[in-house]
């Protein structure tokens, strides 16, 4: 049989797509029955419903996991319950990274291949430049601001920003409320209901306000996709924000950013937080597939993504590839497994490492402590996309009633869920 | 048997009169036409009755995609946004053609050059002008309308970081994208005045502002209602300038109803949300043509 997987390496990143081919001959060896054919498609929100509908979805590919329940919700991702059902590998992950591929009834949907926390984001060369240490990340959001201060004092970057567009605006300041102590929707027994007017999104609202008219601190551009984010950062504009702690492949590997220059840190906690966002992606089976197939790709993603923890040969040829290629080794990432497994696979790639790992101690010490958790349960991104106006909001209108449109956010997030349940 | 005659005699008729060397003539265009945009729009009216992702089985659900469109709090948000949008396009954008033209008319010799000029800002693929603009309205005190306004004492202006000024700037950016088509088409419309009428007015001893009023917008006037109607049923479809520049923000103040028609199709999903707002919006512009057309029937003249 042919499986069609998705996410393969485009070429203009030739060493990683040479990684990609080795696999996929090692793959067949071990297969003989099953022939591999990459595609280059990647998950894109705005174009994944057409893409299952034209039926030019590929076996499998990665989805995020902000919409891994949706997209189980409307049947656009296979039920692969029965599939993976007693698995060896799949037993031995993190219970909570696996618990992330399942819906409330327990159905699973996917596989693990990559997960992330929310982190604290900084650049070190400017905490130089404002006389800040860089090996001191701030601990509480006070300490953040007086930092932000610093920072558009002794330069031209933002002292804190966060991205502000396409959903990311909810997404970081759903972030910031588990930080500040509360979560933005609660499970009740069968029902959902918002909890946008629990005292962690006013905490959040009120400080990127506070940065913003008080300090004077957040820079001038207050619309910023993800993807603007990651450009200002990796251009030294931006001094604080909060993302994805896997960003440093992507912002090193391929926005140039000097790894010496990026600061990743657990994320401030106020006195009542709670913890921090955990993300990542999931290979899921395309709803079109055949049992065969999708059994065949998710053997396929077991082998690509979760091999290298488990296997020593995998682990060497991936450092060996990476950093041939200028790409990161050692960068910071959630374990999928266990400590232990982890600290295994690091011994195993211990002479490939080109990531300086001790600018990053305290947040590796965060992920055994710090509490991550998931993202709203129902119509994730429809409140994220509703969460954007009011980030926005603060950050251009200095007059902004917080309280108000908190009451009215309430309201119509309210109504997000109900129309899903 | 007599009926069979007549059908008979019909085709023949109908073959003889050529009807057939017709229909092959037209059949390229009705297959392409029916096939990418008659056959899409009837899919498009069955799926607003539907609730359908396009890959589970889809569900009648009558006039719920309608009623969910219109519970929808930021939908009266998106439309005073476009109706807003439409207005100021009008007031910004709908004279500069028209005065554009009578200037390139007024030229001789440089005429053409002129008109090329006028067209270059079309050449320039949408969005790549949209990102050119974008980096105009930087808001810091370094970006280059603020630094040409910073010359003159004003400033710095937010422009697309701010709510009241989100919308005129990108108004100002879409006419900037859009006034080279309608400028040429007035300037060949222009070409077809008779010149006796302005040797006329010459002789009359009438000067340029005098002509203009008189002679040019008078016979412009057909082709300005045109445009008109044109130009509003157009801004009211506004997607690119808004998408690209502010996604919307901030806070919801550029979203625009085909934002939400995107929105509900691409970011949830959700296809018969989507086409019933496609619908709305199309029986409207329908409606607002049609009183239009009635209305303006009387100024036209042939």
């Amino acid at each position: 049989m042919t499986i069609h997987v998705g996410n393969m390496p485009t070429k203009d990143n030739p060493d990683n797509l040479a990684l990609f081919n080795k696999q996929v001959a090692a793959f067949q060896k071990l297969h003989p029955n099953v022939t591999v054919v990459g595609e280059e498609t990647k998950f894109d929100p705005q174009t994944f419903a057409a893409l299952v509908a034209g039926g030019s979805m590929p076996t499998t590919m990665q989805v995020p996991y902000t919409n891994i329940q949706q997209l189980a919700l409307n049947g656009q991702v296979r039920d692969i319950t029965d599939l993976v059902k007693g698995d060896v590998m799949l037993s031995k992950l993190n219970p909570a990274v696996a618990k992330q591929t399942q819906n409330a009834e327990g159905r699973t949907f996917g596989v693990v291949s990559a997960a992330y926390t929310m982190a604290f984001i900084y650049n070190r060369a400017l905490y130089k430049k404002a006389g800040l240490d860089p090996d001191a990340p701030p601990k509480t959001w006070d300490e953040v601001r007086e930092n932000a201060k610093a920072i558009s004092r002794a330069s031209d970057a933002a002292g804190f920003m966060i991205a502000t567009t396409t959903n990311s605006g909810g997404w970081i300041l759903t972030t910031m409320a588990y930080a500040n102590g509360s979560t933005i929707q609660k499970r009740e027994g069968d029902t959902v209901k918002a909890t946008i007017d629990a005292g962690g999104v006013k905490d959040a609202l009120t400080f990127l306000h506070d940065v913003r008219w008080t300090d004077q601190a957040a820079g001038k551009n207050f619309l910023m996709s993800q993807d603007d984010m990651r450009n200002a950062i990796a251009a030294g504009r931006i001094g604080q924000t909060v993302l994805g702690a896997d960003l440093y492949r992507d912002l090193v590997g391929n926005r140039d950013m000097p790894g010496a220059d990026l600061g990743i840190a657990p994320l401030p906690q106020s006195a009542a937080g709670i913890g921090t966002l955990g993300g990542g992606d999931i290979a899921v089976a395309s709803p079109k597939a055949s049992a065969g197939e999708a059994a065949a790709a998710m053997e396929w993603v077991k082998f690509r993504y979760l091999g290298r923890f488990l296997d020593k040969q995998a682990a060497v040829e991936w450092a060996e590839t990476s950093k041939a290629g200028g790409l990161p080794v050692g960068a910071p990432e959630v374990p999928l497994f266990s400590p232990e497994i982890y600290d295994r696979y690091l011994s195993w790639v211990s002479g490939y490492v080109n990531v300086d790992r001790a600018n990053y101690k305290a947040y590796f010490a965060s992920l055994g402590t710090l509490p991550i958790l998931g993202e709203p349960p129902v119509a994730a991104q429809e409140t994220y996309a509703l969460l954007d106006a009011v980030t926005q909001q603060v950050l251009t209108k200095q007059d902004a009633d917080i309280p108000a449109a908190l009451t009215q956010l309430q309201t119509d997030a309210q109504a997000l869920i109900d129309a899903t349940q | 048997m007599p009926r069979s005659d007549t059908l008979q005699g019909a085709m023949t008729r109908w073959v003889r009169h050529g009807g057939a060397g017709k229909l092959l003539f037209t059949a390229p265009l009705l297959i392409v036409f029916g096939l990418f945009a008659w056959w899409p729009i009837l899919r498009s009216l069955v799926l607003s009755f539907q609730r359908t992702n396009l890959v589970a089985d889809p569900a009648w659900v009558g006039l719920r995609n309608f009623s969910r469109v219109l519970a929808d709090p930021l939908l009266v948000t998106a439309a005073w946004n476009t109706a807003w949008f439409t207005l100021l396009a009008l007031v910004i954008g709908f004279p500069v053609p028209v005065l554009l033209a009578v200037f390139v008319g007024e030229l001789r010799r440089t005429r053409t050059i002129a008109s090329v000029l006028v067209y270059i800002p079309i050449i320039i693929p949408p969005v790549v002008a949209v990102l050119l603009w974008k980096q105009l309205y930087d808001p810091s005190e370094h970006g280059l309308l603020n630094t040409v306004a910073g010359w003159a004492g004003l400033g710095p202006f937010p422009w697309l970081q701010g709510a009241e000024t989100a919308m005129p700037s990108i108004v100002v950016q879409a006419t900037w994208a859009g006034f080279g088509t309608t400028t040429i088409i007035y300037v060949a419309a222009l070409m077809s005045v008779p010149p006796e009428l302005y040797e006329a007015a010459e002789l009359d001893g009438a000067g340029v502002l005098r002509r203009v009023w008189h002679i040019t917008l008078p016979q412009l006037r057909s082709v300005i209602l045109l445009m008109l109607i044109l130009q509003v049923i157009g801004t009211f479809q506004v997607f690119t300038e808004p998408y690209v520049m502010t996604g919307g923000g901030p806070d919801n103040s550029t979203i625009t109803l085909l934002m939400l028609i995107f929105k509900y199709a691409f970011v949830v999903g959700d296809f018969g949300k989507a086409t019933a707002l496609s619908l709305m919006l199309a029986v409207f512009l329908t409606a607002l043509s049609a009183v239009y057309l009635r209305a303006t029937r009387g100024w036209k003249r042939s």
